[in-house]
């Protein structure tokens, strides 16, 4: 069942891929989720790309070398899936992030690990395959710059950034 | 040697029994002291006038070099006896063994246009005899410090019997800005900060630069897409093309196998990420790895016969050796903590890591099976070996702490003395050091 | 443990990664690079001179006497003899034409800025490492020497000296050689029992880390090593030795009284430890070497000191390891071994082996 699953995914995502630019997502600034450029409705309409991101939020936070999705996390996961389903024309690329507390290439692998984990959450509540990219910056590019905990657990995330685009 | 036994077994037929000749006096030293051996560099003769700055910048240079080790200790010019005026004449030892130069270095520097011509010559004091011969180098007067360098590598070289590394340039991650707005762009310097030249801008985040073994090309990790790929740069023309990977792939932690004609480098992919082997003229790729762990940052050994990397299979961060087509890995580390970003050494009987303990990290170095490990380094945060190519010294990654914190590269020699920051104005990660040059 | 999703997906991913990267891969070129030649001498040919120059392992006898040649080296050779080939016209391609400043694509800053950084270069000269200063020791004190027996740093004004009051004894030059000439006894450079890296922790704590903190024991096993040489001298001694011993049972008439008590081996070990110099970071660290020297009656070597046996290590190592421990004979041994003069005879041929073994995990 996982398996046929993920074969069909891996389908999925050949041929797609194989017909869409990756940096097609990535105009702009994507780094950080902050859904610059798009601005076109207030943070009140459910259909603006500011409420995604605000109201429902466009990141999950993780624990210290973790890409275990916690129970706040899968809200905030449910109401993103809800959203993208509403709103078909939106691509979505999610970006893992890590803490300073790592070695370089090691946080870009566990970057991955906590945007896959977010990728999978968002297929299982119904948002295709195909509209969904991952990336990893690893600890690039923190949000909060202090070296305490309480900078750290914000930059141990992964961030659903939304653009507008059509599938080919 | 049949001789001279068969004449002391007829001595002792004839003479008789005689009286025994007390054998030597045998003994062993175990301890010895360590310290850097002190050297005289009286100041290159100009043999023209026009020679007279370059002469001093030459042998300022070569003095530094070597003190920069950590393997020698300049002696100040003002306690010398002689200056030693005239490159061609007889070396008074006397005078630098009252001084305690062990060693002493001669040279004599001309220019003529835009030629520069130095010679020098080296000497073992105590010993009382030259090192090798004389040598001479000519190039341009602006490369003076590349002359300089090589005089350095000939004279360590003589005195350690082992290469140098200071005619050898470093490709690295220059950086500026904030930490949440970081720029970073490749860059390349001499091996002691200067001559600082840009490959990229910094309109994308590049990472980790690795030189090719000849030092002709450098790979690289780049954002450039939004998604980490490896690029390769021609060092020369700064030309780049990109690794291509499949969509949905991102790849990094690239380095080149020996031949300088593949690339290992870790793959990730559905948050999976696995190490794969490519070859950059057919394109054709390997895997090498099958595990649901993170394995990256591999590193081949100088033969090419083996990789080591890194793999949380166990659960943490640890290092691991398996051949250079993949299979059974054994694991290498078993100290306390995490160990990462392994290197291999050029000479091949070392591994420098990373190593994260305790809120701490380490650059440490290990046998290649694991045992006599020792941290040479300690900090908020060191990170990213990488091996002069005399294998001698360690050139790594230190970033501060805190909201101001900034990267700086530093060098330390992997007996663990001499830690000492690499001269750069701005900030730098991700050191690769390259070879020597021709 | 792969289910087959991963595996046809791999499959899947690689082909299409062949597929993507032969039309590019086609067009991938060697990519040509000028490399210019710093020096008139060509790779080979310096190659050439640097194996020419190079002393041979196996030759143990360097040529240079320890005192008489000095004033010798007469007329030293031409250097351009070693190069002879001063002006070629490769010259015209500079060293550093050999790096075009490469043009950044855009660069926000000139490059020329941050290529001449002429000013930081002051910097490394600096000898103290700060950041060893920073780490809190209690026991262990960082210093740029380590020595058996640890030295207090000196007195400020004090003259750093390797050799324990060399200027005292030392010509009178010595006295214009220091720069304080009115302070004649210069103190013992300042030394530390072991190497403090910045990773040492404070109060031993021990990390993970297998080296040891203490010194191994002094027994030193007895050169073996020398009885593997086919070195005639040892051959011959043992020879002597055993046909003497045969032939009238314990040696009869020993020249001179007792040999040397054990704390007078131990001083003359301590003298010459004290110049030996080991580079625990160098392959010759892995060499233990035996070397052969004469002293004359007032302690001072006669003769060249020799190299007899040697293991481990390559030949450059070999000879490396070989230099440092005749530096050592020849420094400490210039003003001649303290011995008792009345065991003359047993200390006139000495056979020293050198073990770095101890040091190097110092």
């Amino acid at each position: 069942m996982h398996m046929m699953t993920k074969m069909a995914v891996v389908g999925l995502v050949l041929l797609s891929a194989a017909c869409t630019r990756p940096d097609r997502f990535t105009d702009g600034s994507n780094v950080g989720g902050a859904g610059g450029g798009l601005d076109q409705a207030g943070v009140n309409d459910p259909q603006s790309p500011q409420f995604f991101t605000q109201t429902i939020g466009d990141r999950v936070l993780f624990s210290s070398d973790s890409s275990s999705l916690t129970e706040q996390g899968k809200v905030v996961l449910a109401g993103q899936a809800k959203w993208l389903t509403d709103n078909a024309d939106y691509l979505a690329i999610i970006e893992g992030h890590a803490d300073e507390q790592g070695t370089r290439e090691y946080n870009i692998g566990l970057g991955f690990r906590r945007a896959n984990a977010v990728r999978e959450f968002l297929v299982a509540q119904g948002v295709p395959e195909t509209r969904m990219r991952v990336t990893s910056y690893g600890k690039e590019r923190p949000t909060q710059i202090c070296s305490e905990e309480s900078c750290y657990a914000q930059n141990r995330r992964a961030v659903t950034v939304i653009s507008i685009a059509s599938l080919s | 040697m049949l001789t001279r036994l068969l004449i002391l077994l007829c001595a002792v037929i004839f003479a008789g029994p005689i009286n025994a000749q007390t054998g030597p006096l045998r003994l062993t030293i175990t301890d010895g002291v360590i310290e850097p051996l002190p050297f005289a560099a009286p100041v290159f003769q100009a043999e023209n006038s026009a020679a007279q700055t370059a002469a001093a910048d030459l042998t300022r240079l070569v003095a530094q070099d070597l003190s920069n080790t950590g393997l020698f200790r300049e002696i100040p010019p003002s306690a010398f006896i002689s200056q030693h005026a005239s490159f061609g004449q007889t070396v008074a030892y006397a005078d630098w063994r009252a001084v305690n130069a062990q060693a002493l270095i001669t040279g004599a520097a001309s220019v003529s246009g835009d030629q520069l011509s130095v010679k020098f010559r080296v000497y073992d004091v105590f010993s009382g005899a030259e090192l090798g011969q004389g040598l001479q180098f000519t190039g341009t007067v602006s490369g003076w410090r590349r002359m300089a360098h090589k005089v350095s590598d000939a004279v360590y070289s003589r005195i350690t019997g082992e290469t140098g590394y200071f005619d050898s340039r470093v490709v690295f991650v220059w950086e500026s800005g904030p930490k949440d707005k970081r720029l970073k762009r490749l860059a390349i310097m001499d091996y002691d900060g200067a001559n600082v030249q840009f490959l990229t801008d910094s309109a994308a985040l590049v990472l980790a630069p690795r030189f090719s073994p000849t030092g002709d090309r450098v790979l690289y990790t780049s954002f450039e897409s939004g998604f980490p790929r490896i690029n390769v740069l021609d060092v020369a023309s700064v030309g780049r093309r990109q690794l291509q990977t499949a969509p949905g792939e991102m790849a990094f932690s690239p380095r080149f196998s020996q031949d300088g004609q593949q690339v290992i480098y870790s793959l990730s992919n559905g948050g999976n990420t696995d190490i794969y082997r490519g070859d950059l003229n057919s394109g054709a790729s390997t895997r090498l790895t099958q595990a649901p762990s993170i394995e990256t940052a591999p590193s081949l050994s100088p033969n090419g016969s083996q990789i080591v990397f890194e793999s949380d299979r166990s659960g943490t961060q640890q290092l691991y050796i398996m051949g250079a087509n993949g299979g059974e890995a054994r694991r290498i580390s078993f100290g306390d903590g995490r160990y990462g970003s392994p290197v291999w050494s050029p000479r091949g009987d070392l591994i420098a890591f990373t190593k994260q303990n305790k809120g701490r990290f380490h650059i440490g170095v290990m046998r290649t099976d694991g045992s006599e490990e020792r941290l040479l380094t300690a900090s908020f945060l060191d990170e990213g070996p990488t091996w002069s190519p005399n294998g001698r010294v360690i050139m790594f990654t230190r970033e501060t702490q805190g909201a101001t914190g900034t990267s700086s590269l530093y060098s330390v020699d992997i007996s663990g003395r001499n830690l000492r920051p690499v001269p750069l104005q701005g900030g730098a990660s991700d050191p690769s050091w390259g070879p020597l040059q021709p | 443990m792969q289910s087959p999703g991963v595996y046809i997906s791999a499959i899947g991913h690689t082909g299409l990664i062949g597929w993507l990267i032969l039309g590019w891969g086609l067009s991938s070129d060697p990519l040509p690079f000028d490399v210019a030649d710093v020096s008139v001498v060509s790779t080979e040919e310096y190659a050439a001179l640097v194996a020419a120059t190079t002393p041979q392992p196996g030759v143990a006898d360097p040529p240079a006497p320890a005192t008489p040649e000095i004033e010798d080296a007469p007329s030293t050779p031409e250097p351009e003899s070693a190069a002879p080939e001063v002006s070629q016209p490769e010259q015209a391609e500079a060293p550093d034409d050999e790096t075009p400043p490469p043009e950044p694509p855009t660069p926000p800053e000139p490059p020329a800025d941050v290529i001449e950084t002429t000013p930081t270069l002051a910097q490394p000269e600096a000898q103290a490492t700060p950041d060893l200063a920073v780490s809190d020791q209690p026991q262990a004190r960082p210093a740029d020497r380590v020595a058996p027996v640890p030295v207090a740093p000196p007195p400020p004004e004090a003259d750093i000296s390797d050799l324990t009051a060399l200027a005292q004894t030392a010509d009178p030059l010595a006295d214009v050689v220091s720069q304080e000439p009115e302070q004649d006894a210069t103190a013992p450079q300042e030394a530390a029992t072991q190497i403090v890296t910045e990773a040492d922790e404070p109060s031993g704590a021990v990390t993970s880390s297998i080296r040891p903190s203490a010194r191994p024991s002094r027994p030193a096993p007895q050169p073996q090593v020398a009885e593997d040489t086919s070195d005639d001298d040892a051959l011959a001694a043992a020879l002597a030795d055993a046909l003497a011993g045969a032939d009238s049972g314990p040696a009869p008439a020993l020249p001179a009284g007792p040999p040397l008590s054990g704390s007078e081996q131990d001083g003359f070990r301590v003298a010459v430890s004290r110049c030996w110099n080991v580079d625990t970071g160098s392959e010759a660290a892995n060499v233990q070497v035996t070397v052969a020297f004469d002293l004359s009656r007032d302690g001072k070597v006669s003769g060249q000191v020799r190299q007899i046996a040697s293991s481990g290590g390559s030949g450059n190592a070999v000879e490396t390891a070989f230099q440092a421990a005749r530096r050592a004979i020849l420094r400490c041994g210039a003003k001649g071994f303290d011995l008792p003069a009345e065991k003359y005879d047993h200390w006139k041929a000495v056979e020293l082996t050198f073990d770095p073994s101890s040091m190097r995990l110092r």
